[in-house]
């Protein structure tokens, strides 16, 4: 027998055993990795809060190069591919008036002010200078952004902490070394905010594993799947403060007003908890498994819970149901969709997540037609987050970041990986799997892979703590890094 | 539109049908060929060999799954079409990494062996192994997924899908031994 004899026979097994090795599924990280990562954490926290200030510095005049993309032009035929060729610049941090986040902690419209506070807050720490400087900061320069792990500084900055700071971290508070200013700064500024600065390592393992999270002020709101909880933890001591049963499996949770929507596919329906104290407040009903979704006055437009899914916008008052179809009117499937409505501009986004190919589809959120599509190329990208962010007038999807308007003005790329899709997305910085970038140089500032960096998702709180959740499925545990920054 | 609905264009011999495929399935074929090939170009080009094998075989097949169907003729088009570019000693993929991988448990000689005992063989070797194991295997030997992409896909580390996967190549080592095919 020949080895290319199994690889041929390997094409007749069942396909179901095909499709489901398709799926990403969970794997338990032991508790050693869990806490490298921890230390890891600390060490992007660390490197960012010293490299971002410097990169911004350095980085004016800078502009993002990336061959073969270029910024599309209006079609009247939105399935047009984009044509090679052309410059893209990122948006400059100072065009992007607000933020708004759609990530996986649907924490939509509702997270757009403390997302925006939370910029504040950085201000009033180190981030004098860090805000300044990006509104200072334009895209209108040349030299091209670093790719991951060339910044100097940083890798500097890693090794360092990685050799003399954190090798034997441990859980709890953590002082920084007055040495910090050494790692790779030499802005007097920042030496004397380094020598200063605290950072306090927590994390609260719950019973079930994160399905999604999203913060308000310095709560973080958590929907867990296995126990199927709805959390909610006082950031401040990672303690939680309330914990409710769900009636099922949760898939997705919106934060709206003063309410907190989960969908439970599995119920086909959506569960509504005051926000003040989570008590039930009543059910929306759906015919369908109802995952991803987002709130209109009087319409919910949501997605079935499937690989292929159809899209609905219904009606909340009379129930009336259109589907989102093809121009021949037959409905149209989407792969692991979420959905995210720009309420301003009446677009819904419909991104698809899949490491077969994957598209962000926008469409008129009134008569559900087609405006516009972005693949990449003709099959679309490797997606591997579901998430679809909304900062200010761009959209970031998968590594990209795109017009609100129309998906074929492609701004930029940030990274080259095609793993690397936005798990964050603010005014300064993105972050992908590949890495941290600036938003707008799409500079690389730390390679998370090269720094050891195993995390997922992250939010960030009003007060400026960043909360990670390690990557896979079924994660359990949220680690958070509490700053107090003295001056 | 649904898997019949597109057989049925298919066997009315309606152009349409290859269209519609592309548009439900397109993508899909896409990723398998690419990651065999590691080449847009080629892997289109498979693609589009898959419809007309498509074309060709429907009627008189009438397929249930179109995507199971399908897909494994991509596959089967884009390892022959490497096999083809490594005889031109261009392109490289995955395709070469799991061959030399599975040297380990298998010799390259030459026996006798039917195929489709072999299959059976595979599925019953797939279906006793533990999930995490089995859906490691097989993104690694039927999709050809790099060994990053797994761990990245399964939230494991590079060195944990390495470790499954030798083990899971013991195993089928000991499995066909028992079944009597000579390896």
């Amino acid at each position: 027998m020949k080895r290319k004899d199994i690889l041929d026979a390997l094409n007749g097994i069942d396909f179901d055993m095909i499709e489901d090795a398709e799926k990403r599924h969970q794997a338990h990280g032991a508790v050693w990795i869990r806490w490298v990562a921890v230390a890891a954490c600390l060490c992007l926290v660390i490197a960012a809060a010293i490299a971002i200030p410097i990169a911004m510095q350095h980085g004016n005049d800078r502009r993002l190069e990336i061959p073969g993309e270029t910024t599309g032009t209006e079609s009247t035929d939105p399935t047009n591919d984009l044509t090679p060729g052309g410059d893209i610049v990122p948006p400059a941090s100072s065009e992007i008036p607000g933020t708004t986040t759609a990530g996986e902690s649907s924490s939509t419209q509702n997270t757009d002010n403390s997302t925006r506070e939370t910029t504040g807050s950085n201000t009033d720490q180190s981030g004098d200078t860090l805000d300044t400087q990006a509104a200072q900061t334009g895209p209108s320069g040349t030299s091209k952004p670093n790719q991951p792990g060339e910044n100097p500084n940083t890798a500097a900055a890693l090794d360092k902490v990685n050799n003399g700071v954190l090798k034997d971290a441990s859980p709890g508070e953590m002082n920084l070394p007055s040495n910090m200013k050494e790692l790779g700064t030499s802005n007097a500024k920042e030496e004397n905010n380094a020598e200063k600065m605290n950072a306090t390592v927590v994390e609260y393992t719950l019973d079930g594993g994160v399905v999604n999270w999203a913060t308000e002020g310095d709560l973080i709101y958590v929907i867990t799947e296995g126990n199927n909880r709805l959390v909610v933890i006082d950031s401040e001591n990672m303690a939680p403060t309330s914990n409710v049963p769900l009636a099922g499996v949760p898939a997705e949770m919106n934060i709206i007003g003063d309410k907190i929507y989960v969908s439970l596919p599995d119920l086909c329906r959506i569960d509504i908890f005051s926000k003040a104290d989570l008590d039930k407040e009543g059910s929306l009903y759906f015919d369908h498994e109802v995952s991803s979704f987002c709130l209109d006055g009087d319409y919910i437009y949501y997605t079935e819970h499937d690989q292929h899914c159809k899209v609905f916008k219904k009606n909340l008052i009379t129930n009336a149901i259109q589907t989102v179809n093809n121009s021949n009117g037959n409905y149209i499937t989407f792969y692991e969709p979420k959905v995210y409505l720009n309420k301003e501009d009446g677009i819904l986004y419909i991104g698809e997540r899949g490491h077969t190919g994957s598209a962000i589809y926008y469409y008129d959120a009134n008569t559900l037609i087609l405006k516009s599509v972005f693949k990449k190329d003709e099959y679309g990208i490797m997606n591997h987050t579901r998430e679809i962010f909304h900062v200010g007038d761009y959209i970031f999807w998968g590594n990209y970041c795109l017009s609100d308007k129309n998906a074929k003005e492609l701004i930029c790329r940030y990274g080259t990986a095609s793993y690397g899709s936005v798990t964050f997305a603010s005014e300064e910085m993105v972050s992908t799997y590949e890495g941290l970038f600036l938003t707008d140089t799409g500079e690389c500032v730390i390679d998370y892979y090269e720094a050891g960096f195993d995390y997922e998702y992250l939010i960030v709180s009003e007060s400026y703590n960043v909360f990670f959740r390690e990557r896979g499925y079924d994660v359990d545990t949220i680690i958070g890094v509490n700053f107090d920054i003295q001056k | 539109m649904t898997d019949s609905s597109i057989v049925d264009l298919y066997w009315a011999r309606s152009e349409t049908a290859i269209e519609e495929t592309d548009k439900v399935y397109g993508r899909y074929f896409h990723s398998i060929a690419y990651r065999i090939l590691r080449d847009d170009e080629d892997s289109k080009e498979v693609v589009n060999d898959t419809y007309i094998k498509a074309w060709d075989n429907i009627p008189p097949e009438r397929p249930y799954n179109l995507k199971a169907f399908l897909g494994r003729i991509t596959r089967q088009l884009s390892i022959n079409r490497l096999e083809k570019n490594l005889a031109k000693k261009r392109g490289e993929g995955q395709y070469m990494l799991a061959l030399d991988e599975l040297s380990e448990c298998i010799s390259d000689s030459e026996s006798d062996f039917n195929s489709l005992e072999l299959r059976d063989a595979l599925n019953g070797f797939l279906h006793s192994l533990p999930d995490e194991a089995r859906r490691v295997f097989i993104r690694r030997y039927w999709h050809m997924s790099s060994i990053s992409e797994i761990a990245h896909d399964f939230g494991m580390s590079e060195s944990k899908v390495k470790s499954l996967l030798m083990r899971t190549r013991e195993k089928l080592k000991k499995y066909l031994l028992r079944e009597g095919f000579s390896i």
